[in-house]
């Protein structure tokens, strides 16, 4: 039992809680035990792993056309997007929305593609600083954060980011604006397909992310006489950049 | 088109509902006329009164339980009645209706010996538009109005027996008759039963948008298969001087040649 | 703010008298209704989820036992400590516990009903450790001190000018005309109230058993925030919540989005499975589930109305509602509002704290009809209605219970007996008389029907019922 300051009164907490625990499986049993033919125990016997090769046999079929989807989506949803042909181009454009944004600051994913593109040292080159994504409070300070993804949803132009020693949760979210760089590749039909891919990924690496997001555009609110604003709490700006294959 | 069922040897109870027997009788003579114009033999068991719907929405369901299994004793004499004809209970209302089709197995769910006796007579009731398109698969009853008439769908009507279509179709066979929609006519009038009395305001607010519908949609007559929705949109209709006729479908139907 | 007694008739007496607020809530639920019928219209198969999705409903609160163990390891496993409330008041105390424990002085809280029900921002508050509400619609009202007024959309009885005005007199800010300024101040306002607290609350939509995964569905990115950035993170989770495994997910975030405000997708859903790994370069150190009860046991022991727990609190039932429509949730009395206010309101309160409630509908089976997990609210409502009718009929024999119990009972033996009834009849019609005018309806009647006849007419009891016509019709047809 954790001792501290408030020692005693913790220790309480937790012996009370696990009389909770007690009397409310007991109460849930007590209550089910009138129940006439109970459903069957949902477990899995899916087999993820074959299903999972079929989806990205599919998928590379139907890349165009995923594409063109997920480009449509995105736009509906207040994203900007831009394609790139190549690595060289990527870059331009990126520089060009950072003087376009006046960005002064930018916070980056240390990803080995992002590495591999070497844009946190063409952007330092641009006269850009680089924020530290390791103190909260400077992250929130830069002006941009650029991330790339892991899976894209086309069907409803949504962004999918796992967390991960080299992708923090805060680039995609304090800065007011976030950049993201998708490749087609990352691209899924649908959630459907995509939690099959997820969950193959789970049983065969035996862990599960601390976190993944979903992003479906910047942030947003109604709340007020149900108008449309858009940048809230989350980035006012969300702006994705699609590589060619 | 002169009694084209005679020969099939349909016989329809009818389950006149109380609401229609005590204050609108001229619905069920309706229905009776336009049975018997298309060949159906009618009768009518003296015994019944009430399905025990108020109690049972009220939450009283004891009381509503004696007086359902009364109603179901009373109409096995229907279905056993030794005639050797097809028969079926016709009822002019889709919320009696939906007592007998969908919650009496709710309230003799702790009867089994009654369930199969409930399965049985709910399986031959049927609400009047229902039977007419559904069972007799008859559109076209001779019928002759010459209005412009919405339809406004009662609750139990729609969503516990999913009957919407047979009216719409039986007023469109009406010779005469110009059919429009309203809008939202699928929201509730705010009749309810005894809602209309618990909660008054929250009532009268609901009967307000369907009153603005039925007044928008430029009609000149509302039909409805529900006296109780009737009565009330009828009853607001009349208090605010509004002249939109209130007609039961079965008056429709057994009408030939009166204008609107 | 606490809650007393539901009143349903007094507050939405009220609420019609309120044009802002009738107003609003046309706009809102016209706009909200039209967007669900497009977003599912969309999806080919959309009632073969319904159906999939109650099933599953149904198999998790058959089996709720065992998956809240699962839960339970599968937390534990990816690092987080599970804790059990089985009321409001101890899960408020586990909760301040943690933020004790912690040195907390300061929390963010993102959007959650469960936290409304257990008043835990007044019991932070009596503990001296403070609270804001990030969320801009639970912010607005929070700064007002009410309640939200419907569950997707808190503030929406507000218009921008009372918006502005409430964050003039709070804030100390000039008054702004555009909800972008109020926005803007609203994210500026909060933005260093996230990076300084020391714990974030939140709620959950969904928690899976399998993974130890609980799934947070949001537009604004507070919620977002507030699990990401303070040291510890607490969840709330009634256990209904559950879900057994991670693909069934896709089903539910499908129906969750588009039942609820017409959207493919929220703008964020974050997956939670613990607090931040070692290796993680953020996120929170701490991560708790609190498993809260808070009544839902006795629900689930309800036969009945035990299906009441496989709400996903999407609102679709508010919006397509004509009783919420004329009146908006503050008439509900409680947190819960609309259809599903009905129903789990006198479950989880008491049914002697809303007695008026299940029988405040028309029964006309409209969120049935658009419940992404096809609840069947008129059923629950009737067995809500019996339950209120056996427990009044044996502690409050007096007032209207005791004349409408009267009234059945009268009624019962009338329709009882063929003679009674006909004789009834008669009478009703010749009592009539004093009230009947020439037009053939009558215009007003004594209390308790007058609730009818003050605002409508009611038809006249006739001369020959029509049992009596029958037999002259039998013979006119030969």
């Amino acid at each position: 039992m954790e001792k501290n300051k408030t020692g005693v009164r913790v220790s309480s907490l937790y012996i009370m809680s696990n009389q909770s625990r007690e009397e409310i499986l007991h109460g849930i049993r007590k209550g089910l035990s009138t129940v006439k033919d109970p459903a069957q125990l949902l477990t899995d016997g899916r087999d993820f792993s074959k299903e999972s090769k079929e989806v990205i046999e599919n998928l590379s079929n139907m890349q165009d056309k995923l594409v063109e989807q997920f480009l449509a989506e995105v736009e509906n949803v207040n994203t900007t997007v831009t394609r790139s042909q190549n690595s060289k181009k990527l870059i331009q454009s990126i520089a060009k929305l950072t003087k376009e944004k006046q960005v002064k600051s930018f916070a980056i994913w240390d990803t080995p593609y992002l590495k591999e593109l070497g844009l946190k040292e063409k952007l330092k080159e641009e006269g850009l600083k680089l924020t530290t994504v390791k103190n909260k409070n400077r992250l929130a300070k830069a002006d941009i954060g650029i991330t790339e993804v892991d899976y894209a949803i086309a069907d409803t132009g949504t962004l999918v980011l796992l967390t991960d020693k080299e992708q923090p949760r805060g680039v995609s979210l304090l800065p007011p604006i976030h950049l993201a760089i998708v490749r087609p590749e990352n691209i899924v039909g649908n959630i459907r397909e995509l939690f099959i891919l997820l969950k193959d990924r789970i049983d065969t690496s035996g862990d599960i992310k601390s976190c993944m997001t979903f992003i479906t555009g910047p942030s947003r609110t109604a709340d007020i006489e149900l108008n449309l604003t858009l940048g809230v709490h989350g980035p006012k700006e969300l702006f994705v950049i699609l590589t060619n294959p | 088109m002169q009694k084209k069922l005679e020969k099939k040897g349909i016989k329809a109870y009818i389950f006149v509902t109380c609401l229609v027997d005590t204050f609108f009788p001229e619905v069920g003579v309706s229905m009776v006329r336009v049975l018997d114009r298309l060949g159906v033999e009618t009768e009518f068991l003296e015994e019944q009164t009430c399905c025990g719907q108020p109690a049972f929405n009220s939450g009283y369901q004891d009381d509503a339980r004696v007086v359902a299994e009364r109603f179901l004793n009373i109409f096995e004499k229907a279905i056993n009645d030794g005639s050797g004809k097809e028969i079926y209970i016709v009822c002019p209302s889709g919320s009696c209706t939906s007592m007998i089709k969908v919650f009496y197995k709710e309230l003799f769910h702790n009867s089994p010996s009654l369930l199969e006796l409930v399965k049985r007579v709910s399986a031959q009731t049927f609400e009047f538009t229902d039977f007419l398109v559904n069972v007799l698969n008859i559109r076209d009853v001779g019928a002759e109005y010459g209005g412009i008439v919405t339809y406004h769908d009662s609750c139990h009507m729609l969503r516990e027996l999913g009957v919407n279509d047979a009216p719409r179709e039986l007023i469109r066979s009406v010779k005469g008759v110009e059919f429009k929609e309203m809008e939202m006519h699928d929201a509730c009038c705010g009749f309810g039963g005894t809602f209309s009395v618990k909660f008054p305001e929250v009532s009268v607010s609901m009967l307000d948008e369907k009153i603005n519908s039925i007044v928008k949609s430029g009609a000149d007559t509302v039909i409805s298969a529900d006296m109780g929705c009737l009565m009330n949109i009828g009853g607001a209709l009349s208090r605010r001087n509004i002249p939109i006729k209130v007609v039961h479908i079965a008056d429709l139907l057994a009408n030939k040649g009166k204008k609107a | 703010m606490s809650f007393e007694k539901v009143a349903f008739e007094k507050d939405s007496s009220k609420a019609l008298k309120n044009k802002k607020l009738r107003k609003a809530l046309v706009n809102v639920t016209d706009r909200f209704r039209a967007a669900r019928l497009r977003a599912s219209s969309q999806v080919e198969d959309w009632n073969e989820l319904r159906a999939s999705a109650r099933e599953i409903k149904k198999g998790t609160i058959e089996n709720l036992d065992k998956y809240l163990l699962m839960l339970e390891e599968s937390v534990k496993r990816a690092g987080g400590k599970v804790h059990w409330a089985k009321d409001a008041a101890e899960a408020c105390d586990i909760i301040v516990g943690i933020a004790r424990e912690g040195e907390v002085s300061s929390v963010v809280k993102s959007k959650s009903m469960a936290t409304e029900e257990i008043e835990l921002n007044s019991a932070f508050e009596k503990n001296g450790i403070k609270v804001v509400e990030t969320d801009l619609g639970e912010y607005i009202i929070q700064l007002a001190g009410e309640h939200p007024s419907h569950i997707i959309a808190p503030a929406i009885h507000k218009t921008k000018d009372d918006i502005s005005e409430l964050f003039s007199e709070k804030l100390g800010i000039p008054h702004y005309d555009e909800p972008e300024e109020l926005t803007k101040v609203a994210r500026e306002r909060l933005r260093s109230e996230f990076l300084n607290a020391g714990m974030g609350v939140s709620g959950a939509n969904f928690a899976v058993a399998e993974t130890g995964t609980i799934v947070i569905v949001e537009n604004e990115g507070n919620a977002r925030l507030t699990t990401t950035v303070p040291k510890i993170h607490v969840a709330l989770v009634g256990i209904e919540k559950l879900l057994p495994r991670y693909e069934d997910l896709s089903l539910f975030l499908t129906l969750l989005a588009r039942s609820a405000t017409g959207q493919k997708s929220s703008t964020y859903v974050s997956f939670i499975t613990g607090p931040r790994r070692e290796t993680d370069t953020d996120g929170p150190e701490e991560f708790h589930l609190v498993l809260l009860d808070n009544g839902r046991s006795g629900i689930l022991a309800s036969e009945k109305t035990r299906e009441s727990l496989y709400c996903i609190r999407c609102g679709a039932c508010l919006n397509i509602c004509p009783v919420y429509r004329q009146v908006g949730g503050h008439s509900y009395g409680w947190v819960y509002s609309g259809p599903i206010g009905a129903i789990i309101n006198p479950q989880l309160m008491g049914i002697d704290k809303a007695p008026e409630l299940p029988f405040a509908s028309s029964l006309c089976g409209a969120c049935r009809g658009v419940c992404p997990v096809k609840i069947d609210f008129p059923k629950v409502l009737l067995d809500l209605r019996k339950q209120v009718v056996d427990k009044e009929g044996k502690s409050n024999r007096v007032g209207w219970h005791l004349f409408e119990m009267l009234g059945i009972k009268l009624w019962r033996l009338t329709v009882e007996s063929k003679s009674l009834y006909e004789a009834a009849n008669k009478i009703a019609y010749y009592l009539q008389t004093p009230w009947k005018k020439g037009k053939g309806n009558l215009d007003s009647l004594p209390y308790p029907f007058s609730r009818w006849t003050n605002e409508r007419d009611f038809p006249q009891v006739a001369k020959e019922p029509f049992r009596k016509r029958w037999k002259k019709i039998k013979r006119e047809l030969g």
